[in-house]
């Protein structure tokens, strides 16, 4: 156990030495995401609010989106990351040199992720906290939960991370999950739009991402916009969806390094 | 830490690593359209190759490019599996227990890569060191040791991306002995380095299997280093070894001899050729001076001329009664 921990920690220190150099990264860490967050606010700003979509004045907009935007930016990191983390290991060919090493392969790959999501987030969610804070939405009665929420997205992005890291790590062609994971998050997961508002068809797909179970979770504890399936059926399903993604991640981990000692293909970028 | 089952090691199998009749075939599909299906071609890199490793000697492994060298270092050192043979590590079977060989390996390329570039010395070796189990004060005592021994003290706290090539070698050669091991495979650790680097580093190289009794592999483009530094060579062709030999056997095996450049006057040339041609075109360098002294001719220039590694692989490639196998 004591070996996966230092793996780990090497993982996290590595990702905020190797990338989160400069105060510029988390300027841009920052200044994309609110601008996002206020492109929303300001579009839908302009129409009525007439309660359809569950949400009554332009306070509970904000605190809406707020934890729509903060929970989706730690997910979306993890696309991201995962992404650039890869090339850059190919590349540079440390990925195969991690190989070389007897190191457990999914404290590597939990770890890359835990690392790039306390750095790529922890500005943006403090806004997001600004704006719930602003909002009304937290106050001294329900500051408590706040350690909740952040155990939530860390426990439930490290594990989506986790599972992004090894499919990069399996193929270099897996980009296409960039395009396959963007738009349909943000779209079916409702971090923008209330889940409530879709077809049906588009709310079975929203059952697929994990961030969706996170937002109704994190909403009912915040009495935003209460529309989840209640307490236990968003907990359960999204246990059951990070179990399959961990188990994802467990075979696609031995497929890697049997594949690896088959042809080699790490080394290729 | 990680338990092994051996299978009956013998004590002739212990200290060293054993690959027997090793093969490695890779399976490339072959495409010829964007939705047509890859056709399956079988490369074979590594042909019935057997060889020993044993620990405090270097072993050399010399060929042309593409001749099977890297897959042959990347198979003995667990990085890939071969397709079939044998392959020991002290009498533990390695290709099953490969997690439990790569806690006593370690591999050193040439090159610019396997750093992260925007780490200093330290941070890369502390990262290395922890995927080994390594930590606090014996970490930290480990990376000043390799420091010191590769000369980056002063440069320990410096972003590797202003390195320059020959830095960056010996920081390659402190993170493949992070974890202090048993054997080390390098694959052209001294490529494209300047002269006094690439001294600097065989001098390293043998003190690691002189006095730490490592057992160490060896790739290289260079005779002379292998010359230097090899206890035992091996020369390989397309996958196959044509030729092995001890290191006092490789001056005969490699039918090694540099060549002596005279440079004369332009205008003697013709007296020089004409010279040369009466006394036989194979008249020994001494010779050669002595003649040239007799006849006054004025020398302008001197250099040993050694032969390229492809050329005499290439005359050993073509003596097919040389090769031992």
């Amino acid at each position: 156990m004591k070996r996966i921990l230092l793996v780990v920690r090497a993982e996290i220190l590595k990702q905020q030495k190797h990338d989160y150099h400069s105060p510029f990264v988390y300027f841009s860490l920052l200044v994309w995401p609110v601008l996002g967050f206020l492109e929303v606010y300001y579009t839908y700003k302009p129409f009525e609010i007439t309660g359809y979509m569950g949400i009554t004045d332009r306070k509970e907009l904000l605190a809406f989106l707020g934890t729509g935007f903060m929970a989706y930016t730690c997910f979306w990191s993890m696309i991201q990351n995962a992404w650039s983390m890869a090339n850059q290991e190919r590349t540079g060919g440390t990925l195969e040199i991690t190989f070389l090493s007897p190191a457990n392969r999914l404290a590597m790959s939990y770890g890359r992720a835990l690392g790039a999501l306390i750095q790529e987030v922890w500005m943006f969610c403090s806004f997001c906290v600004f704006i719930l804070i602003y909002t009304g939405t937290l106050s001294l009665g329900n500051l408590v939960m706040l350690p909740f929420i952040f155990l939530l997205l860390i426990i439930s992005s490290t594990i989506w991370g986790g599972m992004l890291n090894t499919v990069f790590m399996f193929s270099r062609d897996a980009s296409i999950i960039m395009d396959l994971f963007d738009m349909p998050m943000t779209l079916f997961s409702g971090s923008r739009i209330p889940a409530r508002c879709l077809p049906q068809w588009a709310k079975v797909l929203s059952l697929v991402f994990p961030l969706t179970y996170c937002l109704n979770i994190i909403r009912l504890v915040l009495h935003i916009q209460e529309e989840g399936n209640g307490w236990a059926a968003d907990l359960s399903g999204l246990a059951v969806c990070l179990s399959i993604m961990i188990t994802i991640t467990v075979i696609l981990i031995q497929k890697v390094e049997q594949h690896n000692r088959e042809n080699g293909e790490l080394q290729f970028y | 830490m990680s338990s092994v089952v051996r299978d009956e090691p013998g004590n002739q199998e212990e200290g060293k690593i054993i690959a027997r009749h090793l093969v490695k075939d890779y399976i490339l599909k072959e495409k010829k359209g964007l939705f047509a299906r890859g056709q399956k071609k079988v490369i074979h890199a590594v042909k019935d190759l057997s060889l020993e490793i044993p620990q405090g000697k270097i072993t050399g492994v010399l060929g042309i490019n593409g001749a099977g060298k890297t897959t042959t270092i990347r198979m003995l050192a667990s990085v890939i599996a071969p397709t079939s043979g044998s392959l020991t590590m002290n009498g533990v079977d390695a290709v099953k227990n490969h997690l439990w060989v790569k806690e006593r390996i370690n591999v050193i390329s040439g090159g610019e890569r396997n750093l992260y570039w925007r780490l200093t010395a330290k941070e890369n070796l502390r990262y290395f060191g922890s995927l080994y189990g390594l930590s606090g004060a014996s970490l930290n005592e480990k990376i000043a040791d390799l420091l010191e021994t590769v000369d980056l003290e002063e440069a320990a706290d410096i972003p590797v991306e202003r390195y320059s090539k020959g830095m960056k070698q010996r920081l390659q050669i402190a993170r493949g002995l992070i974890n202090d091991p048993e054997y080390l495979f390098m694959d052209e650790p001294t490529l494209g380095l300047d002269i006094v680097i690439a001294k600097e580093i065989r001098r390293l190289v043998q003190e690691l299997a002189r006095e730490k009794k490592k057992g160490i592999l060896l790739t290289t483009h260079y005779i002379r280093e292998a010359e230097e530094l090899c206890d035992y060579i091996y020369v390989l062709d397309k996958g196959k070894i044509i030729a092995q030999g001890t290191r006092e056997e490789l001056k005969e095996l490699f039918m090694y001899k540099p060549q002596l450049l005279i440079q004369v006057k332009p205008s003697d040339d013709q007296e020089y050729l004409a010279l040369l041609k009466e006394e036989g075109e194979k008249t020994a360098d001494e010779q050669v001076l002595n003649l040239l002294m007799e006849h006054q001719i004025q020398v302008e220039g001197l250099s040993v001329q050694e032969p390229e590694l492809e050329e005499v692989l290439m005359k050993i490639i073509s003596q097919p009664d040389r090769r031992s196998q």
